[in-house]
């Protein structure tokens, strides 16, 4: 990433590098080994850092919002499926092997098939589509109609593992027959796929998992089972590659536009991406009252940064656990040890960093007159003084300034600032702009950076209630403008319990069981139980709050609908006349209870 | 119910129906030991650094050293096999300023020439609600000018799927760009109306759809629609060498060499009659030769 930053964007004439390209080869290779060996010192940092286990609930989520946008852009798909994908469209599988079959087209021939059985292998480890062998309409829209069963697979949670492997192997038969139809969206789904196969995301909100508890606690499990926790490194690496993206596409945002304001005014201009072009109108007004290169200099500068929110995480984890006392102390050795290599890393980017605007950096360019040494000089000293002067500023802060410290680890470091101004970012490209499923896609995958803890309180909060002005925390504003601004920030932050649902029950061991089942589909703790005599064993009696009426059967059932996340589906069933008795029944089934 | 039993049922109830989900301790905080901890690090390693390398700009001081970390790696290799080959040069450097188009005419064999409306310059329905992945395609066809022939192919083919079998002559490609104006020129006029802005046309080269490779619909689509089979020799078929037509190049090298290095020794043969390992060239080509015998085999 910094050799990105290094790296001179802009065309310009060639340059003779020669005379440094080796020190500058050696400085580079010297700050990879002293990242590595900064890891061999600190194991135990390596070991927090990806070989922890996890709460699944984030990836289940994850795949089950993610696995939608997948199937969203297969099925946007369909009307462009013949263009694209079989021998009636663009291509002629030869003509696509040629351009994009990577190795396929020297290891298979259409007569005689695969050389041996090593090339199959070698075939797959190159760029694969199964369309690049054959891609008549049948053909193809068999390998959709399948793909789309994976992905469904996928996303309910049957045969996770399988389901999520088969899914990037049928999903990149598409991407691989030809690039000509991708967006930016597309590239994101297929790099995340592959991460999600290294996932173990079906151990939450999948139908495996519900299964397997299922199973256990109808055996004589004496509490509701576990979700298994599952390996962090699949979910650390997906947070790495968000990051990897803005900060590239912040960095090669390098052209005058993004400087002198302009770019957001255009790419809300342009006919292939304008919702209406109406449009123009408010981006020329929003542009005059400087809106929209206040917003232009925000996105390149947010876009760049955004590995600071990776910083910020590390950060606030290392604080937590200093004041829990759980932060592993190391021998002093190795702690001054790490620190002297990340010095040496910081001293070889400054090295090459310099070189390069010696090099490049043309004398009477800048508004100040420097020499290209001086320019040099600057480069190196802003590089080596930067890290200074930020762990210098924190260390301050932590020292002497708590409340500010404080201020900079919530904030500045949080999650809220990063991904906050990212979900309004992609919402507004959404309402202005048509890009595909690049915003659903991209929202989607912020998921990998919640915790158990905070996906929960989402639940939590969707389940709850606002709390009433003078109820509870929430403060009684005086009347005015200011209370009508902030009502609606009260109304999402000042929240309580809602009134549960009550669930009557036999008192025999096997009611007990079936009814504790519906306690692994209450995400927002919504139930009660009670014990109830006049309940017939394997049957359940519903109470929903505010209403006496004792709902049973297929009633209860429907009753449980909305209060049962994993059973949403089903709810415009229950609107429905003739359908409403079934959902209600779906729903007891699911519990084997009646 | 006695007692006892009755103890028990509440009992369970309590754990099942009240206590807080068991949480799962499993093995510690870690999700792996020994072994599979050092596997799953060099992965993640190996990917991580690939992944660095692979978004990183091989240009200026660090050209050399990004490259020799890819050697190294075999990142591109790694990259493509796992479906994670990226660029985000997402409106970078800077967002396009000017609206392209490109108008895609047809010449068909009684020489009119017909617009097949694959731009979408003046034809989008609005407000824009539903991905039109095809005008994203029409733009690439000039960004990326490798496209415009197999789309123009396509197009030949396609115009012979639907008008019985027969192909048009020529497809004739113009390319037509509005330019956005400066936001100082809109905020004068409080806006613009796009259509309303200058239409520039610069006609592309065309192509023939009897020459352009695979511009014509192949036997195997005709005869699902029940149309004539084409010409002998009238596909245009593309240049593809499979290991198919390698093996089958090299047994003819080989059987070339066994030809030439045959006369040879029959001009030598009053001196070297018999002896057999008097050819070591022509040994090793024919242990070359055995080792694709498979496909020698194959071939004949």
């Amino acid at each position: 990433m910094l050799a990105a930053l290094l790296a001179p964007a802009a065309k310009g004439p060639a340059i003779d590098l020669s005379a440094h390209m080796s020190l500058a080869t050696g400085a580079l290779w010297l700050g990879l080994g002293c990242a590595l060996a900064f890891f061999l010192v600190r194991p135990e940092l390596w070991r927090r850092l990806w070989l922890e286990r996890v709460d699944p609930r984030p990836a289940g989520l994850l795949r089950i919002v993610y696995g939608v946008v997948v199937l969203w852009t297969l099925l946007d798909l369909i009307p462009l499926l013949r263009f694209l994908f079989t021998d009636e469209g663009l291509w002629l599988p030869a003509m696509a092997r040629k351009n994009y079959g990577g190795e396929l087209r020297r290891l298979w021939d259409p007569e005689h098939g695969f050389e041996s059985w090593w090339s199959v292998v070698q075939a797959l480890w190159a760029k694969f589509s199964l369309f690049h062998l054959r891609a008549d309409p049948a053909f193809v829209w068999a390998v959709f109609g399948l793909t789309c069963a994976s992905v469904t697979a996928m996303i309910l949670g049957i045969k996770t593992r399988l389901s999520t492997l088969l899914s990037w192997f049928l999903v990149n038969t598409f991407y691989s027959y030809s690039p000509v139809f991708y967006s930016g969206g597309d590239t994101v789904l297929r790099v995340f796929l592959f991460l999600g196969v290294l996932t173990r995301w079906g151990e939450a909100y999948a139908l495996d998992t519900w299964w397997r508890r299922r199973r256990e606690l109808l055996a004589g499990s004496v509490v509701v089972p576990a979700l298994r926790q599952i390996p962090a490194w699949p979910l650390r690496l997906m947070m790495l590659q968000l990051a990897i993206i803005y900060c590239a596409t912040g960095a090669l945002k390098s052209g005058l536009t993004w400087f002198d304001g302009t770019a957001l005014f255009y790419a809300l201009s342009l006919d292939h991406f304008y919702r209406h072009p109406f449009q123009i109108q408010v981006a020329t007004f929003l542009h005059m009252i400087g809106f929209l290169p206040l917003s232009t200099w925000v996105t390149k500068a947010w876009e760049t940064l955004f590995p600071l929110a990776l910083v910020g995480l590390a950060l606030r984890r290392c604080e937590r656990e200093l004041s829990e006392g759980t932060w592993p102390k190391v021998q002093a050795w190795r702690r001054w040890s790490s620190y002297a290599l990340i010095a040496a890393i910081v001293g070889a980017l400054a090295y090459v960093g310099g070189l390069t605007a010696w090099y490049y950096y043309s004398p009477g360019e800048g508004p100040v007159q420097l020499s290209r040494a001086q320019a040099q000089a600057l480069v190196v000293a802003g590089v080596l003084a930067f890290p200074a002067l930020l762990v210098g500023s924190y260390l301050w802060l932590r020292a002497r300034r708590p409340r500010a410290h404080a201020w900079v680890l919530r904030w500045l470091c949080g999650k809220r600032l990063w991904l906050g101004v990212g979900v309004i970012m992609h919402l507004v490209i959404d309402v202005a702009m048509n890009v595909g499923t690049f915003v659903q896609v991209m929202l989607a995958v912020y998921i990998a950076w919640l915790s158990g803890a905070e996906v929960e309180a989402v639940w939590r909060t969707l389940m709850s209630r606002p709390l009433a002005e003078g109820e509870g925390a929430r403060p009684r504003r005086k009347p005015g403008w200011k209370a009508s601004l902030l009502r609606p920030l009260d109304r999402l932050r000042y929240r309580g319990p809602r009134a549960p649902y009550v669930v009557h029950h036999a008192a025999d061991e096997a009611s007990i069981r079936r009814v504790a089942l519906l306690r692994m589909w209450d995400l927002g703790a919504r139930l009660q139980f009670a014990a109830d005599p006049s309940v017939p064993a394997g049957a359940l009696v519903v109470t929903a709050p505010g209403d006496a009426t004792r709902h049973a059967g297929a009633a209860a059932g429907r009753a449980l609908v909305p209060i049962l996340p994993g059973f949403w589906w089903l709810y415009p069933w229950c609107l429905a006349p003739g359908l409403r008795t079934l959902a209600g029944r779906a729903v007891l089934r699911t519990f084997e209870l009646r | 119910m006695s007692r006892p039993s009755h103890d028990g049922t509440t009992r369970l109830a309590d754990a099942l129906l009240r206590a807080p989900p068991a949480e799962d301790v499993g093995d510690g905080p870690w999700a792996y030991r020994g072994w599979a901890a050092l596997l799953v690090s060099l992965f993640v390693l190996y990917h991580t650094v690939a992944l660095l390398q692979h978004t990183t700009p091989a240009s200026g001081l660090s050209e050399r050293f990004n490259r020799r970390l890819a050697e190294l790696l075999r990142s591109g290799a790694y990259m493509r096999a796992t479906s994670s080959v990226q660029s985000w040069a997402m409106f970078a450097p800077n967002p396009h300023r000017t609206n392209m188009f490109l108008q895609v005419r047809v010449v068909t064999q009684a020489g009119e020439e017909i617009d097949l409306l694959h731009d979408i310059y003046g034809r989008r329905d609005y407000p824009y609600f539903f991905y039109d992945r095809m005008g994203k395609i029409n733009r690439r066809l000039l960004e990326q000018e490798r496209y415009q022939s197999p789309y123009a192919a396509w197009v030949c083919r396609e115009w012979a799927r639907t008008h019985g079998g027969e192909p048009p002559v020529r497809v004739n490609f113009t390319k037509m760009w509005t330019k956005v104006p400066h936001p100082s020129k809109a905020i004068e006029t409080m806006g613009f109306d796009p259509f309303e802005l200058k239409l520039y046309k610069e006609d592309l080269k065309g192509f023939d759809c009897a020459t352009t490779p695979h511009a014509q619909l192949p036997d195997q689509i005709r005869a699902r629609y029940g149309f004539a089979p084409l010409p002998a020799g009238s596909f245009v078929e593309v240049d593809t060498t499979s290991w198919r037509e390698r093996a089958a190049a090299r047994a003819k090298i080989l059987e070339r060499r066994r030809a030439v290095d045959g006369k040879r020794k029959r001009d030598v043969a009053p001196v070297e009659d018999g002896d057999e390992p008097a050819l070591p060239a022509e040994g090793g080509g024919n242990e070359g030769g055995a080792e694709v015998g498979g496909a020698d085999g194959g071939g004949d």
